[in-house]
């Protein structure tokens, strides 16, 4: 990077491109629907509930993201109410 | 043996039809005796890319609702005398043939042919699996723009899920200039979304619309760079390890391509 780029505020349209096309191609990749992804955060409250009853069951993030190995991961988070 | 090869791409308009017809005649200048096929059934396009329009009795369901037989379906190509054409037909719609139908056809093919190309129309759905149906092999047609990628990405899926393999990629349509511009994808970029191994590069041609308009293909021209680059796609198809032309100047490019063919295929 020469000091010239940090006056470039144009990206060029290909790099835009890409970046939309990998964020575009791992959710369709995992053909999670809100309906699929609905009952799979029900079902998952219903298991964690039984074992740490802490957890804040509305509060259960589950989201499709791609590691940095390029490979797609589902990530669930489960937030633990404090006391 | 004789090698069924399905060219698909998912999105419309990329190059299927183009490349089917290069590859056909490729393979025949090369000595190989070729069919190949429109699986486009309703939206014929083979044909009058070839040239071949005037000369179409019978088609492809005809052949498979025993109208005729196979052999008066088949027209003889212009130029190469190896390669011959099962036009599609024109009047009915994808459902008129069934999977097991093509798979049936495509067996009798085998036995008078060392390759079977199958031109598949575009999407997902009956005319799709019609195509693939009977194929060894897919090869993918994109260009470097998003709708293109996007579901070329899904087929590949696809292919997979039908057990048709890895397919290859031929990357088509490809503008250098505007590549180094920034303002169009580069082979690489499209390889590293895909990530399928890449067949061949071909640039973004206007004599590839003179010759559709005259029913000619590139590939007899000498002095197409468009042309030679459909022919060593050919070659690699017969097994042969021909360096790809990367029509860009990349050298990390050239990098990964030197090495998908350092195994050979």
């Amino acid at each position: 990077m020469s000091i010239l780029d940090i006056f470039k505020t144009n990206k060029g349209s290909a790099v835009v491109a890409r970046e939309r096309l990998l964020t575009v191609l791992v959710h369709d990749r995992v053909k999670l629907t809100p309906e699929i992804l609905a009952r799979l955060k029900e079902e998952l409250s219903a298991v964690i509930a039984r074992y740490v009853p802490e957890i804040n069951l509305e509060d259960i993030e589950v989201r499709v993201t791609q590691g940095d190995d390029k490979t797609e991961q589902l990530v669930t988070s489960f937030p633990i109410r404090n006391r | 043996m004789a090698k069924v090869i399905t060219v698909t791409s998912g999105k419309g308009g990329v190059g299927k039809t183009t490349s089917t017809a290069n590859l056909g005649t490729a393979l025949a200048m090369l000595g190989k005796k070729v069919v190949v096929m429109d699986a486009d059934i309703g939206l014929r396009n083979l044909d009058v890319v070839m040239g071949l329009e005037n000369r179409i009795v019978y088609d492809l369901v005809d052949v498979i609702e025993g109208n005729c037989r196979l052999r008066q379906a088949l027209i003889k190509d212009k130029h190469q005398p190896e390669l011959f054409l099962l036009p599609a037909a024109q009047t009915k719609d994808k459902d008129a043939v069934s999977e097991e139908e093509m798979v049936e056809l495509v067996e009798q093919l085998r036995e008078e042919f060392e390759y079977v190309l199958i031109d598949s129309p575009a999407g997902i759905e009956s005319g799709f699996k019609n195509a693939i149906a009977g194929a060894d092999e897919v090869i993918i047609v994109t260009t470097p723009e998003v709708s293109a990628v996007r579901d070329a990405d899904r087929i590949i899926g696809l292919c997979e899920a039908h057990e048709k393999g890895q397919p290859r990629l031929i990357v088509n349509r490809l503008r250098p200039k505007m590549v180094r511009s920034g303002e169009m994808m580069s082979v690489e970029d499209v390889l590293q979304i895909l990530a399928v191994d890449l067949i061949g590069i071909i640039p973004e041609d206007e004599d590839v619309i003179t010759a559709t308009n005259k029913g000619e293909v590139l590939v007899g021209d000498k002095s197409s760079r468009t042309g030679k680059c459909y022919l060593d796609i050919a070659r690699r198809i017969t097994g042969e390890e021909v360096p790809i032309d990367p029509i860009e100047d990349n050298p990390s490019l050239l990098e990964r391509i030197s090495g998908m063919f350092r195994g050979g295929r």
